[in-house]
């Protein structure tokens, strides 16, 4: 995966959630100022452009703010902890939960936390899940390699007795 | 004197060969007889870094993309940030304790909000007719950069009337254009 180290990880999640609110957040709100408008075509998409103009960039802000946070909290968890794991992606969606609803006193903060964690959870899950059944369901290769043949290469090397065998001297020969 | 001898000519090689002993010439080693080659079939094409198979040298705008909008996210945050921490400092002198901690955390975080939202949805308008642009014209080069930022001005404020558009696309041609000449002098040395 090409995924950018950590500092500049954080920048990169928060311009992708920046993003990916901001487009969703423009269709949603421009299909309901379309409806929520006076009748007639003209007044319909102006005032979906209006919507779209007031509401959208809210909608970025909020999800770019979540995932500033969640990036930041997931990239000193793996700094503190010094692994890659599921559980600092848990543990990153409950604090970012927590730390949203901050001015809205310790139960809201705990009650977020637990749902951003659950829904982390179940991101990472069903992950894992995927990883594993996509490695059993791999097509094995239908050609076995050869075994491998020990003695390719080899060169003989055993020499012709040089002299006659007499007792007494060492014969070449014997080296195979 | 078999010494003397092997000094006098130690001395004459290191005169013939004299640049040998200051700089190698490529082909010619006293190190090792495993480097006699020439260093520079090991890099034909000259760049200075290695990429896997089939990668460009430049990264594409759609994968600057997020680091952009991010970038404007964060930086449009803290601006946002301290000029409501500034005004909220000046507009709450009559209040005191909680009350005046809570209403300045008020306009720091509207002004945030507002100013974050408004940088990074100019950096996403800019970046998607950006990547628009350098697609129709097949190249990517600093026209399509100060383009994109006239017609991201001229989106951006289209919906207040004809005079303002036309003021934001030339704040936007102004900004984009001097990004370039920052970012880029070397390689518009040859127009000027």
């Amino acid at each position: 995966m090409d995924r950018e180290p950590c500092p500049w990880r954080i920048v990169d999640d928060c311009g992708g959630a920046f993003a990916l609110g901001a487009i969703g957040g423009t269709l949603f709100h421009s299909i309901k100022g379309f409806r929520h408008a006076p009748s007639g075509q003209y007044r319909r998409l102006l005032g979906s452009l209006e919507a779209v103009k007031l509401r959208a960039p809210r909608v970025g802000a909020s999800f770019s703010a979540w995932g500033c946070i969640f990036s930041l909290a997931d990239c000193s968890f793996v700094y503190l902890r010094k692994k890659e794991d599921p559980w600092n992606s848990i543990m990153s969606g409950a604090l970012t939960g927590a730390v949203l609803q901050a001015r809205q006193g310790p139960g809201a903060m705990l009650g977020s936390a637990v749902i951003g964690g659950f829904i982390l959870a179940m991101i990472e899950g069903t992950g894992i899940l995927i990883n594993r059944y996509s490695q059993m369901l791999m097509p094995k290769p239908d050609y076995e390699e050869p075994p491998p043949d020990l003695n390719s290469g080899k060169v003989d090397l055993s020499m012709p007795p040089l002299f006659n065998s007499s007792s007494g001297q060492s014969t070449s020969g014997n080296y195979s | 004197s078999n010494n003397n001898n092997h000094n006098n000519n130690n001395n004459q090689s290191s005169t013939r060969f004299a640049s040998t002993k200051n700089h190698s010439t490529p082909g010619m080693n006293s190190l090792s007889p495993y480097l006699n080659f020439d260093p520079r079939v090991l890099n034909p094409r000259g760049s200075q870094f290695i990429l896997p198979e089939g990668q460009k040298e430049k990264r594409g705008r759609l994968e600057l993309m997020f680091f952009t909008i991010g970038g404007s996210v964060i930086a449009g945050s803290m601006i946002g940030s301290v000029s409501g921490l500034y005004r909220g400092m000046t507009e709450t002198r009559d209040l005191i304790g909680s009350v005046r901690t809570s209403s300045i955390i008020n306009y720091v975080a509207r002004q945030g909000a507002t100013t974050s939202s408004a940088m990074g949805s100019i950096a996403l308008i800019y970046s998607l007719i950006g990547t628009g642009v350098s697609w129709i014209r097949g190249v990517d080069d600093e026209l399509n950069t100060v383009a994109s930022g006239g017609l991201t001005g001229l989106l951006y404020r289209s919906t207040a009337g004809l005079k303002s558009a036309l003021r934001g696309s030339l704040y936007g041609v102004a900004a984009s254009s001097v990004y370039v000449m920052l970012t880029s002098k070397e390689r518009l040395q040859t127009y000027m």
